[in-house]
């Protein structure tokens, strides 16, 4: 199923559709990580310090799910333009596993300690550990096309 | 003093060039630069967002603005210093392509519109809260600035990406003198010596 004429995909033949394709990856990401990291910044204390953490969480919740759904969409076309060369690529490899692991920790974790209003102590960790898995999630991305 | 020859000269000054021939220096700027862009950029597309009164409704304008407005000039700084790191080692290959240009141009205007909104919006937070308060939203001017706002980053992001897909227009390369006798392919036939299998 992976294998199939790549220059029927219109993202190999139609000029403009593979950075278009990108541009909302990367748009939908700045919009999904930059409200986890808004959370995280109240998490780690050094942000939004006239709200709970819970309270921003729930504000911006929605917008970080309508970031993900455009950003793994985006994603999966972007794969479906090469497929067995990103297969193969590490940096995807890694790229997707931080970001499974992103996701759960996100939707688990992270979500129970920030409703939780947490000690400064739990919530730094907590935060800390999201802001790095995302990061990692952004670079390895990028190393994609250096490796 | 073409724009050439100062190009050529800003990149071959010695860190530039450094970063530029580096194996791992330049993508983990490159990295360093995107991650900002994730991090700090969502930040502003939130102010964004709750300047068109759209995200975060129920905390007010002030907090907003004032809750990450230090972390937004450390992220701008850091996408800043990482951009220009960039740009000044590939400079012969950027100073012509027109996405970088428009890229530089839109960098310019996020000037422009704080020189005109800061003191109007971003710096005005109690007062346009007040409004909202009376009248239920905030004053069209701080819708204007939040599109403005978007329309520039959201543009200097998707130029960013484009950089890389522009080919400048190149001559035709000559064609190759070749023995009639010796040539075996059919006019018009490509002169590929192997068939690519996929």
């Amino acid at each position: 199923m992976l294998i199939y004429d790549l220059n029927a995909n219109p993202l190999n033949s139609n000029e403009w559709a593979f950075p278009l394709t990108e541009c909302f990856h990367i748009t939908s990401f700045a919009l999904s990580v930059g409200t986890i990291a808004l959370v995280d910044l109240r998490l780690l204390g050094l942000g939004m310090k006239h709200q709970t953490a819970g309270q921003l969480y729930r504000d911006t919740s929605l917008w970080t799910l309508a970031g993900f759904i455009i950003v793994i969409f985006s994603g999966l076309l972007i794969f479906s333009s090469d497929p067995i060369h990103y297969l193969y690529n590490e940096a995807f490899r890694f790229k997707i596993t931080a970001l499974v692991i992103g996701l759960i920790y996100n939707y688990t974790i992270h979500r129970k300690v920030a409703l939780s209003d947490p000690s400064p102590g739990l919530g730094a960790l907590v935060g800390g550990v999201s802001l790095v898995i995302w990061i990692l999630v952004v670079f390895s991305g990028l190393w994609i096309a250096f490796i | 003093m073409s724009a050439a020859s100062i190009s050529h000269a800003i990149q071959s000054i010695g860190f530039l060039t450094y970063i530029r021939e580096s194996g791992y220096t330049y993508p983990m700027i490159m990295a360093t630069h995107l991650a900002s862009i994730a991090v700090f950029g969502g930040l502003i597309l939130m102010t964004d967002l709750r300047l068109l009164g759209l995200a975060m409704t129920e905390i007010s304008l002030t907090d907003v603005v004032r809750g990450v407005r230090k972390w937004k000039r450390i992220g701008f700084v850091i996408m800043v210093t990482m951009g220009l790191l960039l740009g000044t080692s590939e400079m012969d290959k950027y100073y012509g392509n027109p996405y970088f240009q428009i890229k530089m141009f839109l960098i310019l205007m996020v000037g422009v519109h704080a020189w005109i909104f800061r003191p109007r919006v971003y710096n005005n937070t109690e007062a346009l809260d007040a409004e909202a308060r009376a009248t239920g939203h905030l004053p069209r001017v701080a819708r204007v600035a939040a599109i403005g706002s978007l329309v520039i980053w959201i543009g200097i992001a998707c130029c960013g990406r484009w950089i890389a897909y522009f080919q400048p227009p190149r001559p035709p390369a000559p064609p190759i003198p070749q023995t009639a006798a010796l040539d075996i392919h059919a006019p018009g036939m490509a002169r590929l010596p192997v068939t690519w299998i996929r």
